[in-house]
Order: C-alpha cells, then sequence, then structure tokens
C-alpha cells in the first residue's frame, strides 16, 4: 500500500513538471521585451545595399543606419552624421560624422568606410536594384576621419533625401562577399540567428552608440507568413505581436490595427496624346466621374483619405496641402463628356492584379464609375509581368492606364513627377513642355523655398490638365497584438527601436 | 521455362527502355519549364523599381545570363542541367540545388506523415465500412472520406488553424519552430488521401468479398477475421498500393505547394511559391527538375516492385 502513493506522488510530480516545462516555454514566448514580428515574404539577403524590398528592409534597417533620417512625420535630421549636409559648390556636399561610431564587429565607422559604402551603391557592378534612387550620385571621399565629400552628377538638391535612404556598411564585410548572411553595421541590434526558410533573429546591440533611442524591445524574432489568413490566426492565437499587410476587412478581428495614409498612392494614368483623352474635358470628367471618398471608405474600410489632387503625400517634399481635389460631381463630368463629343463612346482602361491590395476591385469600381457617367469602358485585367511589360515598352499603351500604388521612399518629388508628370516618364503621356521644364528647373534648384514654388506651380498644371486621376492616400495596414505598441512613420519603415512592449 | 526465369530475363531490357522513356520524361518536363517560365514576364521587369531606366535593365540582364537570344540560353541550359548545374538563384544569390536540397526534408517529412496518417486511418475506415455496407459504419466513413475529398485544402487549413491555434490555442498556427508544428500540416495533407484510399480499399473489398474464393473459403469454415484480413485484403491492396503510389506523387506536385504555403512551411512547395512571387527562373526551374525528377524515381522504382510481387505483369 505504501508504494501506491509514492507512484501517484512521482506521476503528479511530472505532470506538474511537464506542465512548468510548457508553461516555462509559454512565457518565454511572452517574455515582456521578446517580440515575434510575422512578414509576408522572407528577405533573400541581408545585405542592404543589394535588394529593393519591403521584408529585406523590415530586418536590415534595424541592423544599418544612415547619414540622415526622417522623424515620424517625415522631416530630415541627421543621425550618423552630426548636421544636414553643407553645399559647398553645385556638385559638392560635405557630411560631417560623429566621431567614435563603430560597427558591430568593433571596426570604425569613419569617413573612409562611409565613402566606401557611397561608391559601392552606385557602381554598377553592386546591380543594386536600388541604383534608380542614387543616380544622383557621383563618387564620395573622405577628406578626414570625420568628413565626407559627396560630388554629384549636375545639382542634386535632393541629395540629403538620398542619403538618408543610403546605407552605411562595413567596408570588409562588403569586400568579402559575406554581408548578405552576416551583416555588419552600426545599428541598435544585430543578427543572432537566420534559420533559413524559419525565422531571424535579431537582439539589441550591446555597444550601440545611442541606446536611449531604443525602445524595449530586447529580441525580435522575424517570421515569414505569406498568406494572410495564416498571419491573421498567428496574431490571434497570440504566436505573432506584428503582422504586416492586414486586409481591411480583417482590421475588425485584431487587437490593433494602425496605418500611415501616404505610404501607398493609387492612381490612373491618363494618356493626353491618344484617343479620347487628347481632351483635357475629358480627363477632367474621369475625375470628377469617380468618388474617391466612397472608395476609401468602402474598399478600404477608412484605412486611406482623398488625395490633394497630387500624387504626392504629406511630409514629403514638394507637396502642397492648398492644392483642391477634384469633388466628385458626375453630373460635372456627364456635362464635361458631352462638351467634348466623348459621351457614349468607349475608353481604353489597362490595370494589375494581384500585386497590391484590392487592385482589381478598385480597377472595377471606377470602370463602373466612368459607365455611370456615360462611357463605354473597355476594361482589361493585366497579369503584373504584363503590366510591367506594357509601361516599360509602350509608356502609357492605352487611354488610361491604373497604378494601384505609387510609393516614393525618397520622399521627395523628383522622382515621382519625373516618372508620372513629366514628359518622357516612364508613365506620363503628355507633350507638356512647361510642366516638363518646371520640374527639370526644381531638380537644380538649390534654395528649398524656390524649389517648392516650382514644385506646386507643376502640381497645379498636372492637377488642372488632368493628366492623372487623383484618387487616394492608402497606406499598409499592420496588426498589433495587445502588448506592443507602433506607430507609422511617413517613410514606411518598422524600425523596432519604435516598438514599445507594455507587459 | 517458368514464369520467374521469364521475368527476370525480361528485366534489363525493360529497365532499359524505362530509363530511356524517363530521361525523355525530364527532358520534357524541363523544356516545358523553361518555355512557360519566360513566357510569363521578363524577371528583369520585375526586379527592378517601375522607374528603372534601360542601362539598368540591361546591366541586370546580362548579369542574370538574360541578355542572349532565347535559343541560346535554352541550349545554355539544357547544358548546365546535363551537369547538374542549376545555376545560382537570383533571388537568395546562391545555388539553387542548395535551396532545394535544404528545403526537401520539410516537404518529404510532410509528405511521408500525410501518406502514414492516411493509411493508418484510411486503411481500418475502408475495411470497416466494407464490412458493413450501407449500415452507419459505412455511411461515417462514406462521409468523413468525402468531406476529405471535397474541402479545398487551403480552406480547411485555414479552418484547422482557427480551430486548434486560435479558439483553443493547443498548436502553433504556423511554421516549423515550435514542437507540434507539423500537426496541423499533415493533418490537412492527409485528409483528401484518406478519403481516396478509404474508398478505393472499401469498394476493392467489397469486389473481392463478393467473389467465388471467398465464399468457398467461408464454405470451408474459415474464420471470417482471418478471410478478410489474409485473403480478400491482399488482393484489394494492389490497387490501394498502386494509389498510395500516387497519392505520394501528387502530395509532392501539388498539394505540398498549398499546404505550405498556407501554414509557412519551409519546403518545396513553399519554395516554388516564393520563386514564382520574386520571379526567380533559376530556382523554379531547379524545383520543378526535381519533383519532376523525384517522381520518375518514384514511378520507376513502383514498376519493379509490381514486376516482382505480382508475376503476372511481367508476363
Amino acid at each position: 500500500m505504501s508504494t501506491c502513493p509514492g507512484v501517484l506522488m512521482r506521476l503528479t510530480k511530472s505532470l506538474v513538471l511537464s506542465a512548468s516545462i510548457l508553461g516555462a516555454v509559454h512565457a518565454g514566448a511572452v517574455h515582456a521585451a521578446d517580440i515575434t514580428l510575422a512578414l509576408g515574404t522572407e528577405p533573400s539577403t541581408l545585405d542592404p545595399q543589394t535588394a529593393q524590398d519591403g521584408s529585406e528592409r523590415a530586418v536590415s534597417r534595424n541592423i544599418f543606419e544612415t547619414l540622415l533620417t526622417r522623424t515620424a512625420q517625415g522631416e530630415l535630421v541627421p543621425h550618423l552624421a552630426t548636421a544636414l549636409p553643407k553645399q559647398l559648390d553645385g556638385t559638392t556636399w560635405e557630411v560631417k560624422l560623429r566621431p567614435d561610431l563603430k560597427f558591430s564587429d568593433g571596426k570604425p565607422l569613419d569617413a573612409a568606410a562611409v565613402a566606401a559604402s557611397i561608391n559601392r551603391i552606385v557602381d554598377p557592378k553592386t546591380a543594386s536594384r536600388q541604383r534608380p534612387f542614387f543616380l544622383g550620385i557621383k563618387q564620395a571621399e573622405a577628406v578626414d576621419a570625420t568628413t565626407v565629400r559627396v560630388q554629384t552628377n549636375g545639382a542634386d538638391p535632393a541629395l540629403p533625401a538620398r542619403l538618408s535612404w543610403l546605407t552605411i556598411v562595413s567596408p570588409g564585410a562588403a569586400a568579402d562577399g559575406s554581408l548578405g548572411q552576416k551583416p555588419v553595421g552600426s545599428g541598435p541590434y544585430v543578427l543572432t540567428e537566420w534559420s533559413k526558410g524559419n525565422r531571424i533573429v535579431l537582439s539589441k546591440n550591446p555597444n550601440y552608440w545611442n541606446p536611449q533611442a531604443v525602445g524595449n524591445v530586447d529580441r525580435a524574432t522575424y517570421r515569414f507568413v505569406a498568406e494572410p489568413g495564416t498571419r491573421l490566426s498567428g496574431l490571434r492565437a497570440g504566436d505573432f505581436d506584428f503582422i504586416t499587410n492586414v486586409l481591411p476587412e480583417d482590421t475588425k478581428r485584431v487587437a490593433k490595427a494602425v496605418t500611415l495614409k501616404g505610404t501607398d498612392l493609387p492612381f490612373v494614368s491618363l494618356n493626353a496624346l491618344k484617343g479620347l483623352t487628347t481632351d483635357v474635358r475629358v480627363r477632367q470628367a474621369l475625375n470628377y466621374a469617380v468618388d474617391k471618398e466612397a472608395l476609401a471608405k468602402d474598399l478600404y474600410g477608412g484605412y486611406a483619405s482623398v488625395a490633394r489632387g497630387q500624387l504626392l503625400a504629406p511630409g514629403w517634399f514638394g507637396y502642397d496641402a492648398a492644392i483642391e481635389p477634384y469633388p466628385y460631381d458626375p453630373k460635372r463630368a456627364t456635362e464635361l463628356l458631352k462638351a467634348a463629343g466623348a459621351y457614349g463612346k468607349s475608353i481604353d482602361l489597362y490595370a494589375p492584379s494581384g500585386r497590391w491590395l484590392k487592385d482589381k476591385e478598385l480597377a472595377e469600381t471606377i470602370a463602373a464609375y466612368w459607365e455611370a457617367a456615360g462611357l463605354k469602358v473597355n476594361f482589361r485585367v493585366l497579369a503584373w509581368a504584363e503590366y510591367l511589360d506594357a509601361l516599360n515598352k509602350n509608356r502609357v499603351p492605352t487611354e488610361a492606364q491604373i497604378s494601384s500604388s505609387h510609393s516614393n521612399q525618397l520622399l521627395d518629388a523628383d522622382r515621382t513627377l519625373s516618372a508620372y508628370y513629366a514628359e518622357g516618364g516612364v508613365a506620363a503621356a503628355n507633350d507638356n513642355a512647361e510642366l516638363k521644364g518646371l520640374i527639370e528647373q526644381a531638380r537644380q534648384e538649390a534654395d528649398p523655398a524656390k524649389r517648392q514654388a516650382l514644385y506646386s506651380k507643376a502640381l497645379k498644371i498636372g492637377r488642372d490638365q488632368a493628366y492623372l486621376v487623383f484618387l487616394l492616400e492608402g497606406g499598409e495596414i499592420f496588426g498589433l497584438s495587445k502588448r506592443v505598441d507602433f506607430a507609422p512613420r511617413v517613410d514606411g519603415l518598422i524600425p523596432l527601436k519604435d516598438f514599445r512592449v507594455t507587459d | 521455362m517458368s514464369p520467374t526465369d521469364r521475368a527476370a530475363r525480361g528485366l534489363p531490357r525493360f529497365l532499359m527502355a524505362r530509363v530511356l522513356q524517363d530521361l525523355l520524361v525530364v527532358v520534357g518536363v524541363t523544356t516545358i519549364v523553361f518555355i512557360v517560365t519566360r513566357l510569363v514576364g521578363d524577371p528583369v521587369q520585375a526586379m527592378l523599381p517601375v522607374d528603372a531606366s534601360a542601362q539598368d535593365r540591361a546591366v541586370l540582364a546580362q548579369a542574370l545570363g538574360m541578355d542572349g537570344p532565347i535559343w541560346l540560353q535554352y541550349l545554355h541550359y539544357l547544358r548546365d542541367i546535363a551537369l547538374f548545374d542549376f545555376g545560382n538563384s537570383i533571388w537568395q544569390a546562391r545555388p539553387a540545388m542548395d535551396i532545394v536540397l535544404e528545403r526537401l526534408p520539410g516537404t518529404l517529412t510532410l509528405c511521408a506523415g500525410a501518406l502514414g496518417l492516411a493509411v493508418l486511418v484510411g486503411v481500418p475506415l475502408g475495411i470497416v465500412a466494407a464490412l458493413r455496407p450501407g449500415q452507419w459504419a459505412d455511411r461515417i466513413s462514406v462521409v468523413l472520406s468525402l468531406s476529405g475529398l471535397s474541402l479545398p485544402q487551403f480552406w480547411l487549413g485555414l479552418l484547422l488553424i482557427l480551430l486548434f491555434a486560435v479558439t483553443l490555442n493547443w498548436l502553433p498556427s504556423s511554421g516549423a519552430d515550435a514542437p507540434g508544428s507539423a500537426v496541423l500540416p499533415i493533418l490537412t495533407l492527409a485528409l483528401p488521401a484518406l478519403g481516396r484510399i478509404a474508398m478505393m480499399l472499401r469498394s476493392a473489398l467489397i469486389d473481392e468479398l463478393n467473389s467465388l474464393y471467398v465464399r468457398t473459403a467461408r464454405a470451408k469454415g474459415l474464420r471470417s477475421s482471418r478471410i478478410v484480413l489474409v485473403h480478400a485484403l491482399r488482393n484489394a491492396a494492389v490497387p490501394t498500393v498502386a494509389l498510395l503510389g500516387w497519392e505520394f506523387a501528387a502530395m509532392l506536385a501539388g498539394h505540398t505547394v498549398v499546404v505550405e504555403t498556407v501554414f509557412a512551411w519551409p519546403g518545396l512547395g513553399q519554395t516554388a511559391v516564393q520563386a514564382i512571387e520574386r520571379q526567380d527562373l533559376v530556382l523554379l526551374q531547379a524545383v520543378v527538375f526535381f519533383i519532376a525528377f523525384l517522381i520518375v524515381i518514384l514511378n520507376f522504382c513502383l514498376d519493379i516492385v509490381y514486376r516482382l510481387l505480382d508475376r503476372r505483369i511481367a508476363v
């Protein structure tokens, strides 16, 4: 009889033990300073200078830093530099570095390392997918240990913006090709583990130069979950603290959903050189015909707002809040179509599908609005590759072409207006010499106030001539668990140092 | 001459013919992959920002070896495959075959687990159903099998996650990190196979149980369990074993694509989807080639096994 309680006791003990082990595993997962983030895709590399993709940035921008950075609202501020760059002459800029900066491998982050990073990204041999961001930069050289001179190809007032996007990498790791797998930067986090296909783990850099700017996340595990439904379930099950790309209709099912309007701008390119849309009245009618507020509310669940008659968003250089959007006025649209002799005629509309949030639905809704105003819409959905092909070969191949998303991480009007407003841009189709002139003049203008005035003028022309159908300021929606706080940034980055774990 | 001798003599010639056929299949599959992947679009365009210059695109095309005429690219491609060199993945910038081999165990774990589960549950279900056709046990197994067959796997997977991860919190919702991660993907992968196996075995067994030799055995007074489990089941097993080979191939070449994507399970199927999304032709070609290769080998082995098991096939 005496063995019986003993057995029971042992059994109970082992049960309690295994329960506490399970509990410990569980507690480990929700420890205050550890968080888990689910991204849609796995980064291809952690070399921050070669790839151009959001999931790589989500991870690597915690390991690497830039000379300048932006506040959450978009203002440029010095970071590794001590001040904003100083322009010495038309094509030369000087940047002063903080002294005694170090990479996580202990090597100095000095002017030579900065110059090497700049020269690496503009070197065609690096085949950086980010090169279009840095075409204005010719080369860089170290003057002394903390002074770097950057030469530009012609005047380049957007240089400070470019430098806010140019990551500084350890020259040693870059030279021996190990950067992509074993990243060495100066940032607040370092890579602890990369189990391919499973997870990337970052932990706090104990030697970080600016520890008071870092929140209370000690360890961050990134997981890669392509299926939105699975990401959502993982957040609700407590497996994740942060997920990317929440669908608007799913926002009610997460503890917290946050977005920043303006990181994704849907619009329609109109071809002013072809068909019905050569007539400015038709182009204006296409703007009046669309109920932007209804789109923002119904299609994007309120996680978007009406664009201010321009393809720029608040916080970008060049944005002009004084420009009025086209109101929703279907009657006016019909009148304009009739006056232009376009009423009842047919118009071609191309749209991509499956690439961006709600791209097909957006296109269908716009087609319906245009039909309601009195046009016949030949609506064609293009696969993404087909769409890119059309874009690259024919500029705007048809009368109207939807681009469901524009984002510009430089937050500077030049890149956007050169591509979508100015004659010769990838998705611009007009022959407005004045507009092109203004955009080119602004590219050379060093005085920010004068430059802004040029952009305001260009934006006004773009709005009044209706070279685009201006739609919405949208943005990616992030889902957060109850225990985590994060405020989205104008530049779309997701820095771990901005996270606060509240429990 | 005994049938065994004849089978043994025919085997080398049969093997030669099969190897040639299989080589043709592999070359055919790789050619189709080459053509299809080039039809869907230019990877160079997809990888650069929309406003990249023509010069940037040319530089990247050259770096990827996609600048020459298409027939030359094809010849290079065939030569490289013959040397078992699949090139570097565009997306991950490392040998594509390394990635494939890294992801292979994940997929094999799922397939083996699912096939095992499907057999363990599907076979008893099929037997029970065949023994009492039309009765409640049969009806239950038919309903189970049909629902396993007709639920789309991505939906079934999401439902299982909702129940076991979100509501009950018993299992991890996705990934391959935590213990128990494999349970839900294996279950999702197994259910349709389980349904097919149960249904196949049920109908084969019912046929056997109605045959003359079973009646003779019963008349001889053999125990019912012996008749079913030894005599009838062995004969009914032949089409079921063939089905198992097919199920394995179908999982490998199709179902894991869906299941691994839903569960964020790092396997070959997920790699194929990622390769398509990243326009990584090199990696996609390596994955498809490898799966085709595996299935060809699987079929080849199955053929030999059949010939050795059932000598009628050899004649």
